[in-house]
Parts: structure tokens; C-alpha cells; sequence
């Protein structure tokens, strides 16, 4: 049985708030992403989200295939990724472009993105997105491997929690909902750069987004910055 | 800013941390306000007297931006020699709980650890 010591870890959570400026929900999830991603050894891993209304969007790829996954999948509402949701269950694919299920999506995506594996994250009880892998070639998904997904899934669903116990629920939802509907100007900036440097779209996705990180700025922010328009949003919500 | 919610949840997490390295138990010690290593907390008895225990135990830093802010302890009941991987996932894992203490404490910037066999 797990036990905790309250009051040691008042004082250390007391310690860590001292320092840095807030970030915020969404950057958290990303860097768990990446974590796992590392772990596994995957092609990529990234991460969807629901709308209030349910429809599930791409919050975050570690690449530019992992990207055309979510993006192809947001886009017609269907795919591994968005079964799992649905079903509240791990949906897995030998090979993505060529499973009958989904037969629009192979037109959308990334030569690269072969095997899929998506499990439900939820807050709750209830799912509320999906953590996503993929292998850029095909694979026969075991349990183990779904088992481990959802073990990771479990770590962010407390991380999720525990932003909403450190913020207020609305603010959270802000984030969220920020990181959402700012992809759009993410992926206009990175046709910008693709067109301005002779770039493919995977190196400019990952230069975007390493310039962010260094200068601790918001993707959203700079990609905004890049096409001419002024920074939006309010300056605690990162991305 | 931490209720009896953040203690379930990081109880979570460190058993997650456990399951996910396929040892017997995680131990997490922290850095308090007054730069004073803490036990915070441990799956299971053992990992509150790992000393005593004769456990064998793979500690890692946890690190955030440049700072360490304590380790994360992952051990076995019985002896076991920790293999490079073992060590490289430990330090992974060691990022995710630096991810969610910071989440706990309200946000915060980048973390990184690394592997140190003890």
C-alpha cells in the first residue's frame, strides 16, 4: 500500500513553486509525450483531445508523421485513434494504411505512419482523448504493449488531475481549449518556413518548436510572430 | 495548492513508476522549502527503510530546469543487478514524476535526470 507523507510534501511542492514561472496543463502532457515516446522507441507518440462537443482534435505529435496521424484522423473522425476514444478501449492496427476500417484515412497520411496503437486518456472515469503511437512499419501489437500504453495513460491522467487540482477547472479548459484552436496558425507557420527556407514540413516542425522551447515561448506565440501577426491569447497559457 | 487529492494521485503515479519498471516498489525523496531531503513517500514498507531492507535499489535525480529537487528510488526485495536499459528507463520515469510534481505544484519549467546505480 502506497503511502505518502502529507506534510513533507506540502513543503517540497512549497519548494518547487518558488522558482520558475507557471507553464501550464498543456505543456506538461507534451512533455509526457515525448517521455514516453523515448521510453517505448516507437516511430512517435502524440496525444488527442475532445471538444466540448466530443469531437476529438490533435493536441500534439512528436512529429511530423505522428502529426498527419492526428491531423488525417481530426479530420474525417475516424481512425484507430478515434475508436479508441469512442470505445473507451485500446484500438490497435497492423498497418493503418491498409485496414479496411478507416479507408480514408491512407490519402491523409504520412508514408511513415504504418502500425497504430491508441488507448483512451480519461478524467473521471469518462474519456477525454487518446494517447497515440505509431511505427513506421508494420507491427502485430501485443497485450503487453497495449498494457503499457494504458499504464502510461493512467500517469497522465493524474497529471491531468492534478492540474485540476492545482488550477481552477476553467482555466484549465482555457489551456486546452487554446492549444486546440491554435494549430491552425502552428501549421500555417510551418508552411511559411517550408516555402521561406526550402524546408520539409518535418524540419520545420521541429525547428518551430525547438526555437519555442529555447526562448520559452509559446508555439502558438511564435508561430504567430513568424506570419506577421501579433502574439494572442494571454501570456500564462502555454503551449 | 495539495489536499488528500495530490496524495492519491502521486501515490498513483509513484505505483505507476513501480508497475511500469516491473520492480517491487518506487520510493520518492524531495527537497523541501528548507533545502532538506524528504521521504515523501513509498509503494510499500520496504521503501521507507531501503537501507535496513537489504533491498537492491536503482536511485535516479529528479531534476528540474538545472536543479535537483530530490531522486526517485526504484527497488527490488531481492538482490538484482541493474541492467543499462533499466537504468535509462528509470531516468525516463524520473521525468514523468517530475512532470506531475510540478503539475501538483501549479507549473513549472523543463526537467531531466539521469541514472546512478547505488
Amino acid at each position: 500500500m502506497t503511502h505518502i507523507d502529507p506534510e513533507a510534501l506540502v513543503a517540497s511542492l512549497r519548494r518547487m513553486q518558488k522558482a520558475a514561472p507557471a507553464t501550464g496543463i498543456v505543456y506538461h502532457l507534451e512533455r509526457i509525450v515525448q517521455v514516453v515516446d523515448r521510453i517505448f522507441g516507437y516511430s512517435g507518440a502524440g496525444l488527442m483531445f475532445a471538444d466540448p462537443d466530443r469531437t476529438l482534435r490533435y493536441l500534439f505529435a512528436t512529429d511530423e508523421a505522428g502529426r498527419s496521424l492526428e491531423h488525417a484522423q481530426a479530420t474525417v473522425q475516424a481512425g484507430p485513434c478515434v475508436a479508441a476514444y469512442t470505445t473507451d478501449d485500446a484500438v490497435t492496427t497492423y498497418d493503418v494504411r491498409k485496414d479496411d476500417r478507416w479507408p480514408d484515412l491512407a490519402a491523409l497520411l504520412h508514408p511513415d505512419v504504418r502500425a497504430v496503437a491508441g488507448v483512451p486518456v480519461r478524467l473521471g472515469g469518462e474519456p477525454v482523448g487518446t494517447l497515440n503511437v505509431y511505427q513506421d512499419t508494420t507491427h502485430d501489437w501485443e497485450e503487453s504493449d497495449t498494457e503499457a500504453l494504458h499504464a502510461y495513460a493512467h500517469v497522465i491522467e493524474q497529471v491531468i488531475a492534478a492540474a485540476v487540482e492545482a488550477e481552477e477547472k476553467s482555466q484549465l479548459a482555457d489551456q486546452l481549449q487554446y492549444a486546440l484552436d491554435y494549430r491552425v496558425v502552428i501549421e500555417r507557420a510551418i508552411g511559411y518556413l517550408m516555402g521561406k527556407h526550402d524546408l520539409t514540413a518535418s524540419q520545420a516542425f521541429t525547428g518551430l518548436r525547438k526555437q519555442a522551447r529555447d526562448s520559452r515561448r509559446r508555439v502558438a506565440d511564435l508561430a504567430a510572430e513568424l506570419l506577421g501577426e501579433q502574439g494572442r491569447g494571454d501570456p500564462d497559457h502555454a503551449i | 495548492m495539495s489536499g488528500p487529492g495530490v496524495e492519491f494521485l502521486l501515490a498513483n503515479v509513484l505505483q505507476g513508476v513501480a508497475d511500469l519498471s516491473g520492480v517491487d516498489g518506487a520510493a520518492l525523496r524531495l527537497l523541501d522549502d528548507s533545502d532538506r531531503l524528504r521521504m515523501i513517500g513509498a509503494t510499500d514498507e520496504d521503501g521507507w527503510v531501503l537501507e535496513r531492507a537489504g533491498c537492491s535499489a536503482l536511485s535516479v535525480p529528479l531534476v528540474e530546469g538545472r536543479e535537483v529537487i530530490g531522486e526517485l528510488t526504484l527497488y527490488t526485495h531481492e538482490r538484482h543487478e541493474w541492467s543499462r536499459s533499466e537504468v535509462e528507463k528509470g531516468a525516463r520515469l524520473g521525468e514523468l514524476v517530475v512532470v506531475a510534481l510540478e503539475a501538483m505544484a501549479g507549473g513549472r519549467t523543463e526537467s531531466s535526470a539521469s541514472g546512478q546505480v547505488r
